[in-house]
Formats: C-alpha cells, sequence, structure tokens
C-alpha cells in the first residue's frame, strides 16, 4: 500500500524502484557526476567566459545568427555571429565531422531560443554535447585534474555512481503476479527476460574475466519481498570494464541514459545500438522499446489509475526526449 | 524518414519563429512610427509609411504561411543525399531525432501549460489556477 502511494506521487519517476532510498533523490543528488541542465556550473563560481555561461547567468539572447562553421581537424563547430559557442568550460562546441545530423539539431536548438527569458530545460542537446567535451578535455592526456574534479568527471568516480544503478536496475525487478490481475508481471517476464539473458551474454563474452559467465541477480517480489538488490563482485568487475571500455564521449550519453531511465542496462542496450554498429542481433532494441523497459510499471499504473497531469505527462515526455537527445549524440555516420 | 524529420522541425521551430517575428514587427513599427512623425515635421508625403504601418500592424505572425517552412533546407537535402537508402542505421537516427525534436516539444508546452517555467504574468497564474477548480476570477 505505501508503495503504490508512493508511486503515484509526484516524485513518482523517481520512486519506481522499491529501493525506498530513491525517494530520498529528489532532495538529495544521487550523483554528484550529474551534470546541471545547460551544462551550468553551480559546483564553484565559474568565471569562465563562455556562451553557455553567458546565456546560463543573464538568460537572454545575445546573437543573432546561428550558423554551423568548421574547425581543424575536420570538425563542425556551431557559431553565434560566427564566434564559437564555447562549453562550461571553455571548450570550443565543436564535433567531429561525421556528426552532421548533431550538428543540424544543434543549430536548429540555438535557433529557437527566443528573444525573452531562456529556460534552463531549453538546450538539452547542448547540455549533453557540453558534458560530452569537457569531459573528454579533462580526461585527456593533459587534462586538468583540478577541471576534472570541478565538473565530477573522475571516471573511477563516475563508475561508482553508475554502477550502484546496477544493483536496483529498474529491468531487475519484478512485481509480484497478484498485482494487476498478472497482466504486468507477464509483460515483464515478455519484455525484461530476453533483455536480461542478452545483456549477460554480452557481458561474459566481452567483459568476462576467463568468459567465466556473468550472472544478474534479479529482484523478484514474490520471492525476495521488499528489499534491496545486489551484484555479484564478477558481475561489478565487467560492468566497470564495459564502462573503461567507453570513450569519454560514450561515456556522458551513457551517464545521461541510466540517470534518465534509471537503469543501467537501458545504458548498455542504447550505446551497443546507437553508438557502435550493432553486430550482437539480440540486443538490437529501438529508443521506444527502451523507454517502454524502463517505465512498464508507470504505463500499468497509468492505464489502471489514470494519468496524474503535471506528473506523468510530463515526466513522459521529459524521460522520451532524453533517452531520445542520448540517441541522437552517440550515433555516429 | 526524410520528411518525418522535416515535419518535427518546422513544428519545434514554428511557435519561436512566430513570438520571434513578432518581435521584429513591433520593432519595425516603431521605426516606422518614427520616420513618419520626421516625415510630418518636415512637411513630406506620409502615405507610403502609412500603408508600410497598416501592412504590418494588420499582419498576424500565427497565421504566417511563410512559418510553415524552413527558411533554409539546403543542409538537411545534403545530408538525405550523403546517406545510402539501404543504411538502416542513419535512418533510426533520422526517426531519434524527429522524436527527440517531438518529445521536447511537447515538453515545453507542458511545462508552459504547468507554469513550472514562469512564463505567466501573475494575474495568469490566479486565474489558471481558479479554472482548475472549476472556478473564474471575478472581473475587478
Amino acid at each position: 500500500m505505501f508503495l503504490s502511494v508512493t508511486k503515484i506521487s509526484k516524485y513518482g519517476l523517481a520512486a519506481r524502484s522499491p529501493a525506498g532510498l530513491r525517494c530520498l533523490s529528489h532532495f538529495r543528488p544521487l550523483l554528484n557526476s550529474s551534470a546541471s541542465p545547460l551544462g551550468i556550473d553551480n559546483s564553484v563560481e565559474s568565471n569562465v567566459q563562455s556562451e553557455t555561461n553567458r546565456l546560463a547567468k543573464g538568460g537572454k539572447k545575445f546573437w543573432k545568427n546561428v550558423t554551423l562553421g568548421t574547425a581543424p581537424g575536420n570538425k563542425i563547430q556551431v557559431e553565434l555571429d560566427s564566434k564559437a559557442i564555447r562549453t562550461p568550460l571553455g571548450n570550443k562546441l565543436a564535433i567531429e565531422g561525421d556528426r552532421k545530423l548533431l550538428g543540424l539539431l544543434l543549430q536548429h536548438e540555438w535557433d529557437l531560443v527566443p528573444d525573452s527569458a531562456v529556460k534552463q530545460h531549453s538546450l538539452p542537446l547542448t547540455s549533453l554535447v557540453s558534458r560530452c567535451i569537457d569531459l573528454e578535455s579533462t580526461n585527456g592526456v593533459d587534462g586538468d585534474p583540478e577541471l576534472r574534479a570541478k565538473i565530477g568527471g573522475d571516471r573511477d568516480a563516475i563508475n561508482k555512481d553508475l554502477l550502484r544503478y546496477l544493483d536496483t536496475d529498474t529491468l531487475l525487478v519484478f512485481s509480484p503476479k497478484a498485482e494487476y490481475e498478472g497482466t504486468l508481471r507477464k509483460a515483464q517476464d515478455k519484455l525484461y527476460l530476453p533483455i536480461i539473458k542478452s545483456i549477460e551474454e554480452y557481458l561474459t563474452n566481452n567483459f568476462s574475466e576467463g568468459k567465466r559467465p556473468i550472472k544478474l541477480n534479479i529482484l523478484d517480489a514474490d520471492i525476495h519481498g521488499l528489499r534491496g538488490n545486489m551484484q555479484d563482485t564478477a558481475t561489478k568487475e565487467a560492468a566497470t570494464k564495459f564502462l573503461n571500455s567507453l570513450s569519454a564521449w560514450n561515456l556522458a550519453v551513457f551517464e545521461k541514459t541510466v540517470l534518465s531511465s534509471k537503469s543501467f542496462m537501458c545504458g548498455i542496450l542504447l550505446i551497443v545500438n546507437k553508438a557502435f554498429h550493432n553486430t550482437v542481433k539480440d540486443l538490437a532494441y529501438t529508443t521506444d522499446d527502451i523507454v517502454e523497459a524502463s517505465t512498464l510499471e508507470t504505463i500499468y499504473q497509468t492505464e489502471r489509475w489514470g494519468e496524474v497531469e503535471d506528473t506523468h505527462d510530463v515526466n513522459k515526455r521529459d524521460i522520451k526526449r532524453n533517452i531520445n537527445a542520448a540517441a541522437v549524440v552517440a550515433f555516429k555516420k | 524518414m526524410y520528411k518525418g524529420l522535416l515535419r518535427s522541425l518546422v513544428r519545434s521551430s514554428r511557435a519561436s519563429r512566430i513570438v520571434q517575428r513578432a518581435a521584429d514587427n513591433k520593432r519595425e513599427t516603431a521605426l516606422l512610427s518614427y520616420r513618419r512623425l520626421q516625415q510630418l515635421r518636415a512637411g513630406t508625403a506620409t502615405a507610403a509609411t502609412d500603408a508600410q504601418l497598416t501592412a504590418l500592424q494588420n499582419a498576424d505572425p500565427a497565421r504566417d504561411r511563410t512559418l510553415l517552412f524552413l527558411p533554409d533546407t539546403a543542409p538537411l537535402r545534403q545530408l538525405q543525399r550523403d546517406a545510402s537508402p539501404a543504411d538502416s542505421r542513419t535512418r533510426e537516427a533520422w526517426g531519434d531525432a524527429a522524436r527527440f525534436l517531438d518529445n521536447q516539444r511537447e515538453y515545453g508546452e507542458l511545462m508552459r501549460l504547468y507554469d513550472l517555467s514562469g512564463a505567466y504574468t501573475q494575474q495568469e497564474r490566479v486565474q489558471a489556477t481558479a479554472h482548475r477548480v472549476g472556478l473564474h476570477v471575478p472581473q475587478n
């Protein structure tokens, strides 16, 4: 009873996992590495003169034309009145030449900013790409460790934070058979079990020490009741290896996906399908599938109890825009 | 897929382009009014400026049909030419981009609707709150 109350509460998405601690995430950021919207640096007073900081502080449009220019190394950069936009850390907002679609969408995003106040949620792509670029620059060969700490860019710290999502992964938590006349459980079995199986195989084949089979522990409400879920050390090691294999760019995309879907496995699905040329047949999932998997329980709740306005409808769009933005940023021709 | 992306781009840009066009019109109107005043003072004919002014005042950006098209589709068409039709990954990415734009637009609309972004004046906020429970704010 308590659980179903928290589920339709304002914090519905955050409280979805039975590991009740998630409720707290609204008050205390779960990750200190999470990128703030617009890439605004709230941690320390930042005096870097960059376009993203200027917009974040002034909130007013200060340019007329947005164009795409070229940068050294066959890169595309987004320019405001022929001056390159820079990220919160002062790096140029330049992307590789084979991410043309992303470039066009970034240009479109800055074109859309209205004359009046700029909203925190209006530049999601820029915010994510800025995080990608800043992570890349601070984790590069001559990256500044101080700046790295400032944006929460230490890879070990990010890994540690992200691994906590694998313990209580949404895709590993199964509802009791009694709920919703068993329909939700049936849907979960149908959707989650194949994903779990193929991700176990994927981790075993690519990241397991001596190819020892990886087993993901699930939390079945009928058997285990209400308790936390934990993964084995071998699983965590393989997952860490997977994280270390990602480029800084892909790690930022992965982080965004995990934070919005509350699922480590959704992150793997997105990266494998959008950033890599997916060669694993069983792991082929679209963004719609990923969103469905991560919000399955909410879908059944709103079907039964109705949609709470200002909550479910907003959350639904939020997760969809974030997952699809991650997919676009990950894509490389 | 190309058409879907184009449609999403137009839809997502329309609202803000209407706002921008309205702001441009306002600026232009101010400029023309000033010019008309100068012409009156100098004693020259103001008919041309008057015509321009009425045209501007009658213009409704919300009904402007040019906003139903993108100003420049050349880069998009280039992108389409570069992609081979057999490339399912690229087509999927275009779909993702369209879905992103649609959801981003709807999210912004909802944020405005539920007043999470402070786009309303105090008066409008009070009215919206009253409407929610089926009441009306008294006139004055």
